[in-house]
């Protein structure tokens, strides 16, 4: 039996939240699309989540900070505040963004970059509700569940807009195939 | 294939399936090839997502500025909760002071409040007078032009910029009043990639970012982006540094 429950310490932010940061930015990052920008909405974001941690019950910490990393992407990406890169390829340059894993031979890793750059591109392309619930599921590895909770939409919409958002992506893929 | 099948394939592949309804995709796999080809490929797609490693992690300076806010926002409310008497007034204060902070925000609130005539500690430029001038207010030494390509150096005055000190110069640019604003870098920007203009609409103003070393470059102005960008440019080819 359960004789009182312990308000969640500061501490406690510290451990169970911040270790989700570099998941945040990835986030941010491919919702915002400039790593500036995400920077300062995964700031936003952790100072918010730490004035209402008191709030905060218990479930899972990273799906709560997602969601509110998310809201606050969002919320900047409809302020329309910033971005339009000047030099479209000079803000953040493929090589910048995608770096291959190191198992990959010298001669896989010229194909595998064009694969990534192209992969990249296209998934960039995508609308924002599209791209996110593919990060979340196949670079994050969320469950359905928890993609759910961060999207604030129910199971079946995480469903429907994971297999329209991957046919876009492949017919993307396709279309740029020289 | 139904829409309904296919939204199972994709949550078969990705092993969102328990038991039970895997067994019946698998049945059905078996006398569908055209089902067969397309979980092959929603399983490449997935692997070739997968495998480009999007994966960045967060900055180390974000990460750490993210820590040293978080622990001195928890000391201070510590610190106002054992004080007793919360007064709504303090809350406020405090809130206000740990707002994010927008350097654009700040930039444009600064070139109105220039426009106005109401920017405090402002001197007009007169043979090379700016220099010196800021030189004696700054802890850092911005690029001063008097002439930058079409644009007229007209007067300097010293803003804060994200709770940094800034110095901005005004340029009469075609017409236009352009403010270039340079603030000291801190350890989050100065890493930044934003090595070249960046545009950013705030208002009824255009704003062009960058980064220029250690300085946080800002012009801003109503006048045309293209306007802008050549004064960013003329400044960085031109200007020497220090």
């Amino acid at each position: 039996m359960k004789l009182f429950t312990l308000r969640p310490s500061q501490s406690e932010f510290e451990r169970q939240v911040l270790p989700h940061l570099d998941g945040a930015y990835r986030l941010a990052l491919w919702l915002v699309r400039d790593p500036a920008t995400a920077e300062d909405v995964v700031q936003d974001a952790v100072l918010k989540a730490h004035a209402a941690w008191g709030r905060y019950t218990a479930g899972n910490a990273r799906a709560w900070l997602f969601t509110i990393v998310r809201r606050s992407a969002y919320d900047g990406l409809r302020r329309t505040l910033v971005t339009v890169d000047v030099d479209d390829e000079t803000a953040w340059t493929p090589e910048d963004a995608v770096h291959l894993r190191d198992e990959d031979s010298p001669e896989t890793t010229l194909i595998a970059g064009e694969m990534a750059r192209r992969l990249r591109e296209a998934l960039l392309g995508l609308p924002a509700v599209f791209r996110e619930v593919i990060m979340l599921k196949d670079i994050e590895d969320m469950p359905y569940k928890t993609i759910a909770e961060v999207l604030g939409v129910p199971v079946g919409t995480v469903m429907s807009r994971l297999a329209r958002g991957r046919d876009m992506l492949r017919a993307r893929l396709v279309e740029v195939q020289p | 294939m139904s829409d309904e099948f296919a939204l199972r394939l994709h949550a078969y592949a990705d092993g969102e399936l328990d038991g039970g309804e895997a067994r019946a995709v698998e049945a059905h796999l078996e006398t569908c090839a055209a089902c067969r080809a397309d979980l092959a490929r929603i399983r490449e797609l997935k692997a070739a997502v997968k495998r480009v490693d999007w994966g960045r992690v967060a900055p180390q300076g974000l990460a750490d500025g993210i820590r040293r806010r978080v622990a001195a926002d928890r000391a201070r409310r510590t610190a106002i909760w054992s004080g007793g008497g919360l007064m709504a007034a303090s809350l406020m204060a405090a809130m206000l002071l740990f707002r994010p902070v927008s350097p654009v925000d700040d930039v444009v609130a600064g070139h109105q409040r220039a426009l106005r005539g109401a920017a405090p500690d402002t001197v007009a430029a007169s043979g090379g007078n700016v220099k010196p001038w800021l030189k004696a207010r700054l802890d850092f030494a911005p690029p001063v032009l008097e002439v930058a390509g079409g644009c007229r150096l007209v007067s300097a005055r010293t803003d804060r910029v994200a709770r940094r000190k800034a110095s901005a110069l005004t340029y009469m640019c075609n017409g236009h009043t352009v403010d270039f604003y340079a603030i000291s870098g801190n350890g989050r920007t100065e890493q930044s990639p934003l090595v070249v203009p960046h545009v950013i609409r705030a208002q009824d103003y255009h704003v062009v970012g960058w980064q220029r070393g250690k300085l946080t470059c800002f012009a801003v102005s109503d006048a045309p982006v293209g306007d802008l960008l050549t004064l960013a440019r003329y400044i960085e080819t031109h200007a020497a540094d220090g």
